[in-house]
């Protein structure tokens, strides 16, 4: 039987089978948050990567998870931080603007990108064309149809301007994939 | 989120994103097969050999005694005072010393000299200047944990969300209707 989050947490803080409820906590979230990443990042071999980094953070931040908070927001608001950090790194790594939408194609992507079916594809790169913040907001809006309120605890940002990002993210994605 | 929440994104995307609107949310990407079963080993595996068990427990004390280790010589108050009055003195002889020389244009034979201190030194002076040296690169790398430990504090995350906004796409947001309707 799967543990609820507040038994997962009861159990890690007071360190009653600390492994097992840990265990129990990669089951849950494991693959909502590799959709999650990976969606950002693409590449597999990359999004197991950051994965593996975010349950490492979670694990040695438990300490600092405030009881009154919401366990999935907070794995996702460390998954977002780490996928931003993971895509900047390498943007800096290959020495290229951060603004580059080129980085996207060069970073591995492009095989994939050709196994998508045309619409798709020109989703794809119409995606990448956005701020990695601003994609973050879309796939949590569009892919995973998060509130907006559980998206504002994600990314620490009002619902406004949460709703005027997702807003304008749809308008330049519609736009992309008018003119090409 | 509720049914009428549901359909009030559903128009407005409809609206402002006929194209996207009229396609399939398809997942194209694909996780190798037997990834999910293996992750939490993995995982724990990674989390034994980055933070062995015990290791914060041990750490302040192997640090404790590595400091105890330093010779630490405590010189009383009024001795410092006079070492102090006699270290001013000789750096303002070598001052005058160093005019003098300069002046007799003797520069090669100052350089020449000073190269000859470190030659003078005895060996239980070179071991505490090393000491020293070890202890600077000791702060600095602390230094460097604490920084680096401070830069991407878990808790806190995004709040400097940069979204990215024109001034027009502001004002064309604003000027839209839809988002006014939807409830939280």
């Amino acid at each position: 039987m799967q543990l609820s989050d507040d038994e997962i947490v009861a159990q890690i803080k007071t360190g009653q089978d600390t492994n097992n409820a840990f265990r129990a906590l990669i089951e849950k979230y494991q693959e909502r948050l590799y959709w999650h990443i990976r969606r950002m990042i693409i590449d597999h071999d990359d999004t197991d990567d950051v994965l593996q980094n975010v349950f490492v953070k979670t694990w040695k931040g438990f300490a600092n998870f405030r009881e009154d908070s919401n366990l999935y927001t907070w794995l996702y608001r460390i998954a977002t931080n780490e996928s931003i950090t993971f895509i900047n790194k390498k943007k800096k790594e290959n020495n290229i603007s951060i603004d580059d939408e080129s980085y996207h194609l060069h970073a591995g992507q492009a095989d994939y990108l050709m196994d998508c079916e045309e619409i798709q594809e020109k989703l794809e790169k119409a995606l990448l064309t956005l701020p990695e913040k601003q994609r973050a907001v879309f796939h949590m809006k569009y892919y995973e149809d998060m509130k907006y309120t559980q998206m504002s605890e994600v990314v620490g940002t009002s619902v406004g301007a949460l709703k005027a990002s997702y807003h304008i993210a749809v308008k330049k994605i519609e736009t992309y994939l008018i003119e090409n | 989120m509720n049914k009428k929440n549901e359909n009030i994104e559903k128009e407005e995307l409809m609206k402002i994103a006929p194209t996207l609107f009229g396609m399939k949310k398809v997942n194209n990407l694909k996780a190798p097969k037997g990834y999910f079963s293996n992750l939490a080993d993995t995982v724990k595996v990674r989390i034994d050999n980055e933070v062995p068990n015990g290791y914060f427990e041990n750490l302040a004390d192997k640090v404790l005694a590595k400091i105890q280790k330093e010779e630490i010589k405590v010189i009383p108050i009024q001795k410092r005072n006079i070492t102090r009055i006699i270290s001013v003195a000789a750096s303002i002889a070598a001052i005058f010393t160093i005019g003098f020389l300069l002046n007799q244009n003797n520069i090669e034979e100052v350089i020449a000299s000073s190269g000859n201190y470190l030659e003078n030194l005895t060996s239980s002076e070179l071991s505490e200047a090393m000491d020293y040296h070890e202890m600077d690169e000791l702060i600095c790398y602390v230094d460097f944990e604490e920084e680096f430990n401070e830069e991407l504090p878990i808790e806190n995350s995004i709040n400097d969300i940069d979204l990215d906004f024109t001034s027009d796409e502001i004002d064309e947001y604003l000027s839209s209707d839809y988002y006014l309707d939807i409830e939280f």
